[in-house]
């Protein structure tokens, strides 16, 4: 023991925290480049996402606030800190862990079992919803029948509406999810990879959806993931990390590559992106989906079916293809300019879809 | 120090077994009489996030290093090419690119994040611990 403490000595000298000027620093902030020690990190992490809910009025007092709860890492960490932040700072918030069971053996199985844990270990009730119960398939039915091909569009729109859902029937008033900083920034670039506008435009936004039943918000929107990951590891924060055994995530994948390797070279790569698809300004002359109900479910829509239903359709009626890509077609055949603007095409995982 | 024709260093694993142990003791073992001088260097490497995937699901290797042969101490870069021959076992791509780890590897030595010693330049010394955890699975 003391053989390590001299070690340490040895190599930390000079490493000093640079906030309280005390402790050994244990990181450096990708945001500021500051070394810092843990007990400082722990304030500073907290406080910038206190600041960020507050700043942005994420809450109001009282609200009943559904956490999308995968058992991963943001997910995990977005409970804790909400939940602390939540009694130190009075929000008066009726905090609750939603997760949605997509039916994948061998992995949201297991991360279930983690969000279970959650439960317990920060006092928060659980509620999960599942596709089966849903929308009559499970995930893996849903590959069987379609291959490997578009099954992330699938699990995307279904989680999308199965997490909204399982918020109303909870009677919540507001969605918290995991989405960090890294997540927003690949978003970013992704929506103009693919000339998405009307994405481009709204992924930015810390919270969406406003005018719909249940609002959306994401407080670690400025919260890098080196951040997030490091409070997970130091606070010994229980999380599960597997990838999902059917996500190819091929193209969303070199996106976030491309992130980490600028991060690399330059951290505040990731603030200026979000930075900069914050102040994208959409010229005027472009056509915008309007916003609808779907005509079958009543869920949000640009179209006269939302894309769950569609999808839903195709699977039920044994054409999988339904609904996938861009030529669309059968839904809409005047509207070519909105689907344009709102077309999902085959956007791998959809868990990201900001 | 032992002589190097008796098999130099342990190697334990915690969670389970590692055939890297028997890998790694065979090459020392079977180098020439010469070499004897070589040091040692106990360390434990620990793999999360999703990384421990890519080395049988073992999370915590308790392993026995040596410097290349001439160097008398060990850096962040020889041991990353170490465990990339000794201890991953398959995708090493999701690990190492190039000749540090993938961008999205957080590194930490006795808890302390290594861009705070000099990343692959930072020396190692006995008993020390690496962490690495990614930061790319699952959200």
């Amino acid at each position: 023991m003391e053989d390590s403490d001299e070690k340490k000595s040895r190599r930390g000298a000079g490493r000093v925290c640079s906030i309280c000027n005390e402790r050994k620093a244990a990181l450096k902030r990708p945001k500021t480049l500051e070394q810092i020690c843990r007990e400082c990190f722990y304030t500073v992490f907290e406080d910038e996402i206190h600041r960020t809910i507050v700043d942005n009025h994420l809450f109001k007092p009282g609200e009943r606030v559904a956490i999308g709860a995968s058992g991963g890492k943001d997910s995990t960490v977005l409970a804790y800190v909400l939940s602390e932040l939540n009694r130190r700072h009075n929000y008066g918030l009726d905090l609750f862990l939603l997760s949605v069971d997509e039916g994948i053996t061998g992995y949201r199985d297991d991360s279930l079992e983690t969000v279970k844990r959650n439960e317990i270990q920060y006092g928060l009730p659980l509620k999960i919803v599942s596709y089966k119960t849903m929308y009559g398939w499970t995930m893996d039915e849903i590959v069987k029948a379609i291959g490997l091909k578009n099954n992330c569009t699938f699990c995307g729109v279904f989680r999308r509406q199965a997490l909204d859902r399982g918020a109303a029937v909870m009677k919540a008033e507001k969605l918290v999810t995991g989405h960090n900083a890294d997540d927003m920034a690949e978003t970013i670039l992704l929506n103009i990879l693919r000339g998405d506008i009307a994405r481009l435009s709204r992924c930015t936004f810390i919270t969406t959806g406003e005018d719909g039943p249940i609002p959306r918000c994401k407080p670690f929107k400025y919260t890098y993931e080196k951040e997030i990951v490091m409070y997970a590891y130091f606070k010994k924060l229980d999380y599960f990390s597997t990838e999902c055994i059917y996500s190819p995530n091929a193209y969303r994948g070199f996106a976030r590559e491309f992130i980490k390797d600028l991060e690399r070279i330059r951290p505040r790569a990731i603030l200026d992106i979000i930075r900069s698809g914050e102040n994208f300004r959409i010229s005027s002359s472009t056509k915008m989906p309007e916003q609808g109900t779907c005509e079958r479910c009543g869920y949000i829509s640009s179209q006269k079916l939302c894309k769950a239903c569609v999808l839903l359709d195709g699977l039920n009626r044994g054409l999988p293809k339904l609904g996938i890509g861009r030529s669309r077609g059968r839904n809409n055949a005047k509207d070519e300019e909105h689907n344009k603007a709102s077309s999902f095409q085959s956007k791998p995982c959809g868990a990201l879809d900001i | 120090m032992p002589s190097s024709r008796e098999p130099t260093h342990t190697h334990s694993q915690k969670l389970g077994f590692c055939f890297s142990a028997f890998d790694q003791r065979i090459s020392s073992a079977s180098r020439p009489f010469g070499e004897s001088e070589l040091l040692i260097m106990q360390l434990t490497l620990e793999f999360g996030g999703g990384l421990e995937l890519l080395c049988e699901s073992i999370k915590i290797h308790e392993v026995d290093v040596n410097p290349k042969s001439g160097e008398d101490k060990l850096i962040m870069r020889d041991l990353l090419g170490w465990i990339k021959a000794n201890i991953i076992k398959e995708r090493p791509e999701m690990f190492m690119k190039g000749d540090s780890v993938r961008p999205g590897v957080l590194v930490l030595v006795n808890d302390c994040d290594w861009e705070l010693s000099g990343n692959l330049d930072t020396s190692l010394e006995e008993k020390d611990v690496v962490v690495f955890i990614s930061t790319l699975h699952g959200g």
